[in-house]
């Protein structure tokens, strides 16, 4: 297989990458250019919506679709919103983008900044990101002086201002109207759905919320077209994507691939294999909240939107953990439970109650006192969460939950009868 | 199935029964004309979504997910499932998660028997228990004299919260924590506020509640009369609930008045008076400088024979009798019948606002509710609805805090009313009059140098009145004599343009109008009672006993 094109890493591991000399050295701000100067904003959209781009950012929305939904003829001026709160357990490839071409990101804000007739763009990060927001700030500073920020971009009538706004480390505002809520200094709660921000969005104006990666993959499709970028992916899901591997490979790292890419290549070549030699176990293919899948599953799935679903799980935001062979998936999963309880804003019930429950039940069943029904009753409880939640943080409770419990049953036994254990052998005093 | 546009209706299947609903209501309130009960603790009528409780989810055909019925506006052809297994099901569920930290206390807790939660467990609830793990016990708080805050049976349906920020403009509940150790408190763990006490009327479960009325008895024992409340002008319907002859809780919940189940802190907390020791239930004579229990019989001839003693002796006219703005008008009547019968001209009332210039002056109708819920321009002079009328204020409030209308207020008092208020204009005492004048067109200069505020305060006022269209002027007590007379005819002082003025006089009293229409003939109260009036009244109480 032939090197595959880079498109969001292509100026990864550049010197001063994160400059703009460098950027512009390298494309730099030549999309924009062209959309601004060369392009109708319909165009823009059109060539987005040609791209088959779908949202990084875990649901696989597709983008052009996205902006398509605001409306034109509104009144009220129209925010370009940036999410780059990625706090999904497992997941670093914005903060990639972010350090290393953060003036790709800046010139993805503008774009979508001129098909959508925005003047302001957001960009909200991490709490936990300070140094990440630093480079940000340089950049869009370096961009103003260089007038491709501000008023009259490249001397054209378009005007747009970029800012960066600094979450507080709650998990709950990466999710898009819990962000907006935030931004707007309120506290970081999901609102009701609809109306959808592309309609009631930031200050109740119409809003288009996209991932970091999303946003900077858009001058790469404007410089050289949708058709090309939807031609390195599949049918459905177009071009390439970053995947960041963590967990038991010899070389985890963020990795550009083309969708549809096999999950075993990039566990064998890219990563460098499963360390030490182990045997692969188990991999979460697409952040923490996604269902897990079993070592035999993930050798035969591609990485795209359809492949993976086959086999139950998601590509999400693109975070894949690798577990070998020595670990336990009770408590990687117990782990997953003690986070999202931790991380529930608390807004409805049955994913603040619920989350608390499961969470007790897990660490009971840790510290050696599971029951035989608890399995049943994890799975009654998941039931009750499940799909009846406001957002989809209760689904990113039990999805992992319910998967590991399917697709590993031995751990939970084990865990189970750890207590049986402890009963026959009293600790040694 | 068909819209009927002209009637604003639609169709919906509720269960495979197709139904006809109001087009664009709100799905569980059209089942719930249906007579079809959705069970629910966030939803509340005029509080803005919330969608948290999930109890009321329902499947809406051709959705992925469970719908809030809260959220869901009905549209023509809707098939929706509120019964079946899968609903049954999440419900119990539900009330599982809400129960699984609950303390379960019902036996100790003072909203037992009337508790939404309680009442939808019965219901819809699971019979046995399956949380076996630790609950999360949080000791219950005093946050006011009035309140106390026991967190630990929260459902979060945040209709507290909303109803201090919505309702009342007030803000001082709020959510503390996140997840699973959230609670409502307050901000400095004192509650900073109105204690209007709706926060505890609206709470489903026992988590706010009435400091006055824990471990009172039991709502099921209480006898629950329906009355108005005997403080000011709004006559807000209240609910006592008494047990024997003590009054223990004055509630506003079932929503039948005027004020729907808005209540005041005089109001809801102002009630103690009624179970003091020290009122007067009986009649009393003094003899020899000691008063001593009398019968009816005894005391009326008594009165009676001491009055026509004294109208014998210096004339009938030695005999005033006085009504008041705090009785009904059938007790204003009978007084002015005892003063025919004594056949005294000296009859009369304290008012507590010159109603009679007043309605003398008054240069268009009084405001209603609809007039203060439709105007662009509300003007307050000379008093404060939050002190003197607080549903009034309420009432107004409302259109501003949603931006339909703006408000303006000058008053020499610092008004509560004047956070919301686009200008307020603070007057020396008695400036009222001059401002008006300036506002009336005379010269800005002087009026505001008498008036004790700046020339362009007066202009800027005199520029939002003169651009409104439907303007309500709100009068308070502190206008007197020429001020009182032009502030109930600013409509026809302002220049510029057609506009719609009503007016409002802001009683204090709750039958002030009443005693001006039923006593309002007769001789003026400083006439009766001579200069030293008020020296009197100020030492003697002014309501009867």
């Amino acid at each position: 297989m032939a090197d595959p094109v880079k498109v969001v890493s292509k100026r990864f591991g550049i010197p001063d990458s994160h400059t703009l000399d460098v950027y512009l050295q390298h494309d730099g701000y030549v999309a924009l250019e062209k959309a601004v100067k060369s392009m109708q904003p319909a165009e823009v959209i059109d060539e987005v919506k040609k791209s088959a781009l779908r949202g990084r950012g875990g649901a696989g929305f597709p983008t052009g679709m996205k902006w398509g939904f605001v409306p034109k003829d509104s009144p009220k001026p129209k925010y370009i919103v940036c999410n780059a709160d990625e706090s999904e357990p497992g997941t670093f490839k914005d903060r990639a983008v972010m350090e290393f071409d953060p003036h790709s990101l800046i010139e993805g804000c503008l774009i979508a900044a001129y098909a959508l007739g925005s003047h302001t763009c957001y960009i909200y990060i991490r709490g936990e990101y300070g140094w990440v927001q630093d480079i940000m700030d340089v950049a869009i500073r370096e961009a103003y002086a260089k007038g491709y920020c501000g008023k009259n971009i490249l001397g054209t009538d378009f005007s747009c201002d970029v800012y960066t706004h600094p979450g507080a480390g709650a998990y709950i505002c990466g999710e898009e109207t819990a962000l907006l809520n935030s931004l707007e200094g309120k506290r970081g709660h999901p609102r009701i759905k609809p109306p959808f921000p592309a309609v009631e969005g930031l200050y109740g104006c119409p809003t288009v919320v996209n991932n970091v990666e999303t946003l900077a993959t858009v001058p790469w499709i404007i410089q050289h077209g949708g058709d090309t970028f939807r031609q390195l992916g599949t049918e459905k899901s177009g071009g390439t994507r970053l995947v960041s591997v963590c967990g038991h490979v010899n070389k985890p790292g963020v990795y550009e691939i083309p969708l549809g890419y096999p999950m075993k290549d990039l566990l064998e070549k890219e990563c460098g294999g499963i360390r030490n030699g182990n045997k692969l176990k188990a991999v979460i293919p697409g952040g923490s909240s996604v269902p897990i899948i079993t070592a035999e599953e993930a050798y035969r799935v591609k990485l795209d939107f359809e492949s993976i679903g086959e086999v139950g799980s998601m590509l999400g935001s693109g975070g894949v953990i690798v577990m070998d062979e020595t670990a336990d998936v009770f408590e990687s999963t117990f782990r997953l439970v003690h986070f999202y309880k931790h991380e529930s804003c608390g807004w409805c019930t049955p994913c603040r109650d619920g989350g608390d429950w499961m969470e007790q039940i897990f660490d009971r069943i840790s510290i050696g006192g599971g029951r035989s029904e608890d399995l049943d009753l994890i799975t009654s409880l998941g039931r009750n969460i499940e799909g009846k939640s406001h957002c989809a943080l209760g689904d990113a409770l039990v999805w992992p939950i319910t998967s590991a419990m399917k697709k590993f049953p031995e751990d939970f036994q084990r865990a189970l009868d750890r207590g049986k254990k402890l009963l026959r052998e009293p600790a040694a005093v | 199935m068909s819209t009927d546009t002209t009637s604003q209706t639609c169709t919906i299947t509720v269960d495979g029964v197709p139904v006809v609903v109001p087009a664009g209501a709100l799905l569980i309130e059209a089942l719930k004309m249906q007579g079809i009960d959705i069970p629910n603790f966030c939803y509340y009528q005029n509080l803005p979504a919330q969608a948290s409780c999930r109890m009321c989810l329902v499947r809406i055909e051709k959705m992925p997910r469970l719908q809030p019925s809260c959220t869901t506006i009905v549209k023509d052809g809707m098939a929706v499932e509120v019964n079946t297994p899968e609903i049954t099901d999440m419900r119990r569920g539900m009330l599982e998660f809400m129960l699984a930290d609950h303390p379960l206390d019902c036996p100790v807790c003072d909203r037992g028997g009337e508790c939404e939660l309680q009442d939808n467990v019965f219901k819809f609830g699971h019979v046995d228990a399956r949380f076996t793990e630790d609950k999360h016990p949080i000791p219950d708080v005093d946050i006011s004299p009035f309140i106390y805050n026991d967190a630990q049976r929260c459902v979060f349906c945040y209709r507290c919260v909303r109803v201090c920020d919505v309702w009342m403009d007030v803000g001082a509940l709020a959510k503390l924590n996140r997840g699973s150790h959230e609670t409502i408190g307050t901000f400095d763990g004192w509650l900073d506020c109105e204690h209007c006490g709706n926060c505890v009327d609206v709470c489903p479960t026992g988590t706010l509640m009435h400091t006055s009325y824990k471990y009172g008895p039991r709502p099921w024992n209480l006898d629950e009369t329906e009355t108005t409340c005997s403080y000011c002008a709004d006559g807000c319907r209240v609910r006592l609930g008494s047990r024997g002859n003590v009054v223990h809780r004055s509630v506003a919940r079932q929503g039948t008045g005027i004020n729907e189940e808005y209540l005041c802190v005089k109001g809801r907390y102002g009630f103690d008076y009624i179970n003091s020791g020290e009122r007067v239930t009986q009649p009393l004579i003094r003899k020899h400088g000691e008063l001593r229990p009398a019968t009816w019989d005894d005391a009326l001839e008594h009165v009676a024979k001491r009055l026509g003693d004294i109208a014998k002796a210096k004339g009938a006219d030695a005999v005033a009798v006085l009504g008041s703005t705090r009785i009904t008008n059938e007790a204003n009547v009978a007084i002015a019948i005892v003063a025919d019968a004594l056949d005294t001209t000296q009859l009369s009332y304290k008012p507590d606002f010159d109603l009679a210039t007043f309605m003398k002056s008054v240069a268009g109708r009084l405001a209603t509710k609809a007039d203060i819920a439709s105007a662009d321009t509300i003007f307050v002079i000379g008093g404060d609805p939050k002190e003197d009328q607080p549903l009034t204020a309420h009432q107004l409030l409302q259109p501003v805090l949603k931006g339909r209308s703006a408000l303006y207020v000058a008053s020499s008092r610092l008004a509560r009313i004047r956070k919301r208020a686009s200008q307020f204009v603070h007057l020396r005492p008695g400036g009222e009059a001059v401002l008006l004048l300036g506002l009336a067109g005379g010269s800005s200069d002087v009026s505001a140098k008498s008036a004790g505020c700046a020339p362009s305060d007066v202009e800027a006022l005199r520029k939002a009145l003169e651009a409104s269209r439907r303007l309500v002027v709100m009068v308070g007590s502190e206008c007197h004599g020429a001020a009182l007379e032009a502030a109930a005819a600013l409509g026809s002082l302002l220049g510029d343009g057609e506009r719609h003025v009503t007016y409002r006089p802001l009683v204090e009293d709750n039958n002030s109008v009443g005693a001006y229409d039923t006593l309002g003939q007769g001789v003026a109260y400083s006439e009766v009672i001579g200069a030293l009036g008020d020296l009197i009244t100020a030492s003697t109480p002014s309501e009867p006993t």
